[in-house]
């Protein structure tokens, strides 16, 4: 059964004073998935989440979240969606819990212990906001998100500036909100992310996406194949050669062979592990995926590096 | 009403904790009047032989107090919380702009007129104020303290950051301070000035304040109760209307 379209999208269009920010995006976000917008600082992902949670007014075209027009219902919207916005910060000196509790206010809702609990904050509702570390600002913005009871949630780079642990931690959470049925509308430049996460993703770069759909799709049609490096070994580097569609050595002098095809690696690899010798198999992923599309790379703080620029790929 | 309530009670918590900001928040107008008793103590610029300075000078330095802190302090208060992204965070929920503006209307005022009880305490105690018509007296200040307090809430609502909140805010402070009569007697000012002061809302706030009790003339202060009463609605109703509640 086809699944409901939470949010459409179509034609999408923002300016601000002589820069465009969005330049006629349309997409669709079903029920019940993680829809990713990925792209690098300034590709307009946050122009376009802000403009579906009625922070922002569109040039043009037309979007609906839940059936309702942004520009007309901006309010029935708000009260049916939880949203965490980028750069997140509420009340510095109100405790973790006293921030939910206002938020939970403000929805009209009464459930707050269950949420501290799903999102596991108990240990530190009674803090003050402002002596929380990144990961933990970070669940309270969550919470607060959840509080409204709603079935679709904006995060809005909700990992970005935190640790590898945090990050995790952050994950575990959005993949149980999946579970419980909700829609999550995410963004991020951390290709990781994407790929542990997401149902759907759109590659927005310069304001226009690139590209929408599933990430095994993507990576399928677009990752480039798999790598299977080899040391020196006679044997290994003739099956290599015999099977790749495309061999190379690298300076260190291992043998690299690409395999377009999953199902001709596959038997490559079962042969190399009956010899002895050093095998690493790379699968393409998200990454490999938006170097080919884009020609650039994110890096860790979510700048654009184009193709000539990076040294090893 | 009960969104207003939770959010007046959080603003009032998160003021409260900033023992910093308490701290100079009270020294203000204590300091203000300490300042002034030791200039004026034993009398001022003006020959008033029947109220001792203490009573004469009260009304205007509450008067000046209450509008220095709805114009300055509620206005940078607001565009901080503009600039650190606790604004944005209530505006992506389902509050209201205008539960918003009197949320923060309620809180202010509330401070605003806690502080000034504590400088006419302190007035009191040291000085031996004389305090008529006390009742009427704070309803006054309350009135004031709205109106006040919204000229701040429309400033804060308009004004991106705290940079342009202080240079507004003082901007349109301390000229009002000065020409509204409530440190520079009245009858020491050209008349062009004078007229310019009767379009002052500090200069009804003074001056009301002065007759309910100072003078003794309650009668005396319908005008100014009015004319403050009118300004207060018309800033509520402005601040309502102007504060940015989307693309800030």
């Amino acid at each position: 059964m086809e699944r409901r379209n939470v949010i459409e999208v179509q034609d999408l269009i923002k300016r601000y004073n002589g820069t465009t920010a969005v330049d006629g995006i349309s997409f669709t976000v079903k029920e019940g998935e993680i829809f990713s917008m990925v792209g690098p600082n300034g590709a307009g992902k946050t122009t376009t989440v802000e403009i579906l949670e009625g922070l922002k007014t569109p040039t043009s075209g037309h979007s609906s979240v839940f059936e309702h027009d942004v520009n007309k219902e901006g309010h029935k919207i708000k009260e049916k969606i939880g949203v965490m916005p980028q750069d997140f910060n509420t009340f510095d000196r109100l405790k973790a819990k006293e921030n939910i509790k206002l938020m939970a206010d403000l929805y009209g809702n009464k459930n707050v212990e269950d949420i501290i609990e799903m999102v596991g904050i108990k240990e530190f509702e009674d803090k003050k906001f402002s002596d929380l570390s990144g990961g933990m600002k970070t669940k309270v913005g969550i919470c607060m998100a959840l509080v409204s009871d709603a079935d679709l949630i904006f995060l809005d780079e909700p990992t970005t500036g935190l640790d590898p642990h945090a990050r995790r931690e952050i994950w575990k959470i959005i993949e149980n909100l999946k579970k419980e049925g909700k829609t999550v509308f995410l963004t991020t430049h951390y290709m990781e992310e994407v790929e542990k996460l997401s149902d759907r993703v759109a590659m927005i770069i310069d304001g226009k996406i690139k590209i929408i759909d599933s990430v095994k799709n993507l990576i399928d049609e677009h990752g480039g194949g798999v790598k299977v490096i080899v040391d020196d070994h006679q044997k290994a580097i003739e099956l290599i050669k015999e099977n790749a569609d495309e061999v190379f050595e690298t300076k260190d002098g291992y043998i690299t062979g690409i395999f377009d095809s999953k199902n001709e690696a596959r038997s490559t690899i079962s042969k190399l592990f009956q010899l002895d010798c050093e095998v690493e198999v790379k699968e393409a992923g998200m990454e490999d995926v938006f170097i080919r599309l884009t020609g650039g790379k994110i890096d860790e703080e979510g700048e654009l590096v184009w193709r000539k620029y990076i040294l090893y790929l | 009403m009960e969104k207003v309530y939770s959010l007046s009670v959080a603003l009032t918590k998160n003021w409260l904790r900033s023992k910093f900001g308490v701290f100079f928040s009270f020294l203000f107008p204590v300091v203000l009047l300490l300042m002034f008793m030791a200039l004026f103590g034993e009398g001022g610029p003006v020959e008033d032989m029947e109220h001792a300075p203490i009573d004469h000078y009260l009304p205007g330095l509450i008067a000046t107090f209450v509008m220095v802190n709805g114009i300055l302090g509620v206005t940078i208060n607001i565009t901080e919380y503009k600039r650190n992204g606790t604004l944005k965070r209530l505006v992506a929920s389902p509050l209201r702009k205008r539960d918003w503006v009197l949320a923060n209307v309620a809180q202010q005022t509330l401070l605003a007129v806690v502080m000034t009880g504590v400088m006419i305490l302190i007035a009191i105690i040291l000085f031996d104020a004389q305090v008529h018509n006390a009742i009427y007296s704070l309803a006054f200040i309350f009135v004031g303290a709205i109106a006040f307090c919204t000229v701040g809430m429309v400033l804060g609502g308009l004004l991106k950051d705290s940079e342009a909140a202080s240079g507004v805010g003082n901007a349109i402070a301390f000229p009002m301070m000065f020409l509204s009569g409530a440190f520079v007697p009245f009858e020491m000012m050209p008349d062009y000035l004078q007229t310019v002061a009767r379009f002052l809302p500090l200069y009804y706030f003074y001056t009301g304040l002065q007759e309910v009790m100072v003078l003794e003339n309650p009668g005396g202060a319908v005008t100014g109760f009015l004319v403050i009463g009118i300004f207060a609605i018309f800033f509520v109703v402005l601040a309502i209307t102007t504060t940015k509640w989307k693309d800030m």
